[in-house]
């Protein structure tokens, strides 16, 4: 055990690609933190206690450009494998180009307490403008969400708590619900606040049509954005293909591929 | 090992009483702060009431509608339902038949439950005996103090404070279920003196009360300070009234026509004595009181231009203001009942020792000025089966008429609806008033309110209301006649008794002046949107979680938007069933002070706060419970606001220069 925790602990130190700061446009997926029905792995990026909702060993990767500038794409992937009576995640994300760019790593752990699942992050984030020096960062992050019926959970979130003497990542809260109306049916909704930025408030909703495909739909205030999505789910694999539609700055495409070890 | 043995000894030690009111009264307590502006209102009567009953719960059986409006879970419907049911089928025999009761829904019945019982009556020969015997008698002592100190203290100043920091108060009380209760209360506020100067006399402000009730015919008698409320508060209410809020049913202004006053405020109530006698179906209340108040001045008026509603006496200036007005107040309440008609006739005069004289201002033109006012009213209630209708008819000394119209109508189980109408004329005059309307005073408002409960399932309710009003006349602040709608809309899941989620949407428009230098003022419309989410969570038998998230959206002609955000999470942990600790932590960040937010705090036991939250910040704040012995309590409070961005705080003599602001409370209790 312990020398499983090192390895993990090393691959999260020298991991080349680290998480990305930015949020991504497309959110659907995400909220899905809130719903008992499979979340993808991506899903602990929006609260860390989400992660002890899967099951097994798990991975997603995730990319969007935004509004179609190739200086605007992002990139994300996750693992999770379950550990004891908790489960790991790790992260690894970039945002930009050559000119800008931001990459971050992440390291996470979850576990259920009853009807509560307690999660906890750690976030390296590395910022790099040409020309100028680079800005290392590290945050911490804690969540928790709360069973409140089985088919109803609520879901709390700090981010970015912790000092960082170069760069200071903004102080992130949410506050986030989640509802199965059956098992076909969920919503969700987030209020998500970063420091000195307006508040956020995303709504989405997925309906799964068929056993293999479902569509979402969903709005994120902060970017006044609308978004759409589809899912197909295939044997220990889900496709989501996904976008946001800003009205004036047009349409950023998303893609996420996850996989599964154990059938939902 | 020594730290270990003291946490055992303090974890063997029993929590004291914690005293959490339901999200929705929390609320209320909210609004009603965010409308007077009041973030630590001294009134803590109904805590005191409710705490009584948690100890020794009100019997069912015995309770009139006094004691049921008392405790401010209950609509007048559901009251008058509960008494006609009694009335009908005869006392209680178990508490669980309460869900017989029409109108009552199982939500209330929670919430009543911890107050009160079902018991046997006693008999009055017993009843006087005991009276003097079995009451409680209950000693409370309560220190506070702000940790830095403002510029008010910094005695080289030429407007300083004369006294120390320290805030005090003292209380003794002797209470005997509802049916006696004596008690005096001394309280000095921060920077006022103590037993020197000015407040040679120890603390800064005294009360004491004596009151009896249903001593044969007479059914309520007062002596020392006492509250009164009438009719639906158009002449006069001081008991706690509160204004809209997410509990759409609770618009009838219901409660006791003489309380007495147990709080530490040093305005709203009177002093002398009054007498209710009466029988089932005729009732009289006569009341005289005569007391100083404190009154602001301005060089050039021969009188007073307004009250000193602080209680405040901590400078030169404000020594000199208190008790300059004596208050002189009389009057009388007659009311008669039937099965379904309650009709009240209710008078008041009142006079001043030298004259009120407003500030000479455009929105002042109607208000009263003297030395001398009286009204009268007409009140009443009717319940014809699921509707209950209630009104007052007002009038002052120059025949102003005041109007003010409701109705609750249970049209299903699942479905309440209330109305009220109020037509409240510019020129009418109220110095106390205090009814359901938007503003503080019922005058100059028109205004037409709708509030709906729905209750689709025992885990969904949904709670809305529209308001829409206007005043014909200018306000303070507002340089023309205006009006505003108020839309709220909440939404409620509660699976189980154990959690519960609140979503709340509240849409305001009102109007209030731009800032136009070189020109007139003049009003423009300002809105105000919020959202609110609420989580409670009972994660153990020991262990409960709170936490909310709120955003404003304000916007006004010609100013920029700007937003509000507060967030906290609060525990509360009982160790063992051993000692209690209630911990928040709340991170707020508002545009400015206009988009400020109001949170409820719980506090030592019959102490709550609602402070208002603006700029950027964090705020901690922790309460420690402990019960040594069964008749000994002790409370322990420590709250710090930190504001990273800001060296200085406050303002005047209030100004503080520093990032931080704390406040230490310790309070112990003794009852024997």
């Amino acid at each position: 055990m312990k020398k499983l925790l090192y390895i993990l602990a090393s691959c999260w130190v020298y991991m080349p690609n680290a998480q990305m700061v930015q949020s991504p446009l497309v959110a659907l997926p995400f909220l899905e933190a809130y719903s008992r029905n499979s979340p993808s792995t991506l899903a602990f990026c929006v609260n860390p206690a989400a992660l002890a909702a899967g099951k097994g060993l798990s991975a997603s990767i995730y990319g969007e450009r935004r509004f179609m500038l190739p200086e605007l794409g992002s990139y994300k992937a996750a693992l999770a494998l379950g550990v004891g009576q908790g489960r790991f995640g790790f992260t690894a994300g970039r945002a930009g180009d050559l000119r800008y760019r931001e990459t971050a790593a992440g390291l996470a752990y979850a576990r259920t307490l009853g009807k509560t699942d307690l999660g906890l992050s750690f976030d390296y984030v590395h910022t790099g403008a040409l020309g100028y020096e680079a800005l290392p960062a590290v945050a911490a992050g804690l969540g928790a969400i709360f069973h409140i019926k089985e088919t109803f959970r609520a879901g709390l979130q700090v981010a970015n708590l912790g000092p960082s003497p170069a760069v200071e990542l903004p102080l992130t809260m949410a506050f986030g619900l989640g509802y199965d109306a059956s098992e076909r049916l969920f919503a969700g909704c987030e209020v998500r606040k970063a420091r000195d930025s307006p508040v956020d408030i995303r709504l989405a909703c997925r309906y799964r049509f068929h056993q293999q495909a479902g569509a979402s739909l969903g709005i994120s205030t902060a970017t006044a954005s609308f978004l759409f999505g589809t899912a197909v789910w295939l044997p220990l694999c889900r496709l989501d293909v996904m976008a946001a539609l800003h009205p004036r700055l047009g349409i950023s495409p998303a893609l996420m591929i996850s996989f599964q070890n154990q059938r939902p | 090992m020594k730290i270990l043995i003291c946490l055992s000894l303090v974890i063997a030690i029993p929590p004291a009483r914690a005293q959490e009111l339901p999200p929705n009264t929390q609320q209320q307590l909210e609004q009603l702060a965010e409308a007077t502006e009041t973030e630590s209102p001294e009134d803590d009567q109904w805590l005191q009431t409710l705490d009584h009953y948690r100890r020794e719960p009100l019997d069912l059986n015995e309770a009139g509608a006094e004691d049921l409006q008392g405790l401010r879970f209950l609509s007048a419907l559901q009251i008058d339902l509960f008494l006609r049911y009694r009335k009908l089928l005869g006392k209680l025999i178990d508490i669980h038949e309460l869900q017989a009761v029409p109108g009552w829904d199982l939500a209330t019945i929670r919430q009543l439950l911890p107050y009160v019982s079902i018991g046997a009556a006693l008999t009055l020969k017993d009843d006087l005996r005991s009276r003097l015997k079995n009451g409680e008698h209950s000693v409370l002592l309560r220190l506070s103090r702000a940790l830095e100190k403002s510029r008010g203290y910094d005695r080289t100043r030429a407007t300083h404070f004369l006294g120390d920091p320290n805030q005090l108060m003292f209380r003794y009380r002797y209470q005997y279920k509802n049916l006696l209760y004596a008690g005096i209360t001394g309280e000095k506020d921060p920077g006022e003196q103590f037993l020197r100067g000015a407040q040679a006399a120890g603390f800064d402000f005294y009360s004491a009360h004596l009151f009896l009730r249903r001593l044969g015919k007479i059914k309520a008698l007062a002596f020392g300070d006492f509250s009164l409320s009438m009719g639906q508060g158009l002449i006069l209410w001081q008991s706690m009234g509160f204004s809209k809020s997410a509990e759409s049913m609770s618009v009838k202004r219901q409660g006791a026509i003489l309380s007495p006053y147990r709080s530490a405020g040093e305005f709203n109530f009177n002093r002398g004595v009054a007498v209710t006698v009466g029988n089932e179906k005729w009732e009289t209340t006569v009341f005289f009181s005569s007391r100083k108040i404190g009154g602001s001045a301005a060089d050039s008026v021969d009188g007073f231009t307004g009250f000193q509603t602080s209680g405040l006496h901590r400078t030169e200036t404000e020594v000199a203001r208190k008790n300059k007005v004596r208050h002189t107040a009389a009057g009388a309440v007659v009311i008669f009942r039937s099965d379904r008609l309650k009709l009240g006739i209710n008078g008041l005069i009142q006079a001043f020792d030298v004259p009120l004289q407003k500030r000479s201002a455009p929105y002042n033109a109607f208000v009263f000025s003297g030395s001398r006012l009286w009204n009268v009213s007409v009140d009443y209630s009717y319940t014809w089966k699921n509707l209950h209708l209630f009104g007052e008819l007002a009038l002052d000394a120059q025949y102003n008429a005041a109007f003010i119209q409701g109705a609750l109508l249970s049209v299903d189980p699942r479905l309440d609806l209330s109305f009220v109408l109020r037509v409240l004329p510019v020129r009418y005059r109220t110095l106390f008033g205090n009814a359901f309307t938007e503003h503080t005073l019922p005058v100059n408002e028109q205004g037409l309110y709708a509030g709906l409960s729905f209750k689709p399932s025992r885990a969904w309710q949904m709670q809305a209301y529209a308001d829409v009003y206007r005043s014909p006349w200018l306000r303070y602040r507002v340089s023309a006649p205006s009006s505003g709608y108020d839309y709220l809309l909440q939404v409620g899941y509660q699976p189980h008794k154990k959690a519960s989620v609140l979503v709340r949407y509240h849409y305001e428009q009102k109007s209030s002046d731009l800032p136009a230098p070189g020109t007139m003022d003049y009003p423009a419309p300002f809105v105000k949107r919020s959202l609110r989410l609420h989580l409670t969570d009972q994660l153990s038998s020991l262990l409960s979680l709170k936490a909310r998230m709120e955003v404003i959206w304000l916007r006004t002609i010609n100013e920029a938007a700007e937003e509000g955000f507060l967030c906290f999470a609060e525990v509360h942990q009982k160790i063992r069933s051993s000692w209690s600790v209630n911990l928040r932590m709340q991170y707020f960040e508002t545009g400015s002070y206009n988009s400020r937010i109001y949170a409820y705090e719980s506090d030592v036991l019959y102490s709550f706060s609602m402070p208002a939250f603006y700029e950027k910040g964090w705020r901690c704040c922790v309460n420690i419970g402990v019960e040594p012995k069964k008749n000994l309590s002790l409370w322990l409070r420590y709250a710090r606001n930190f504001f990273p961005e800001q060296k200085q705080m406050g303002s005047g003599v209030d100004l503080i220069e520093s990032d931080r602001r704390s406040q230490a409370r310790a309070q112990i209790m003794f009852t024997f």
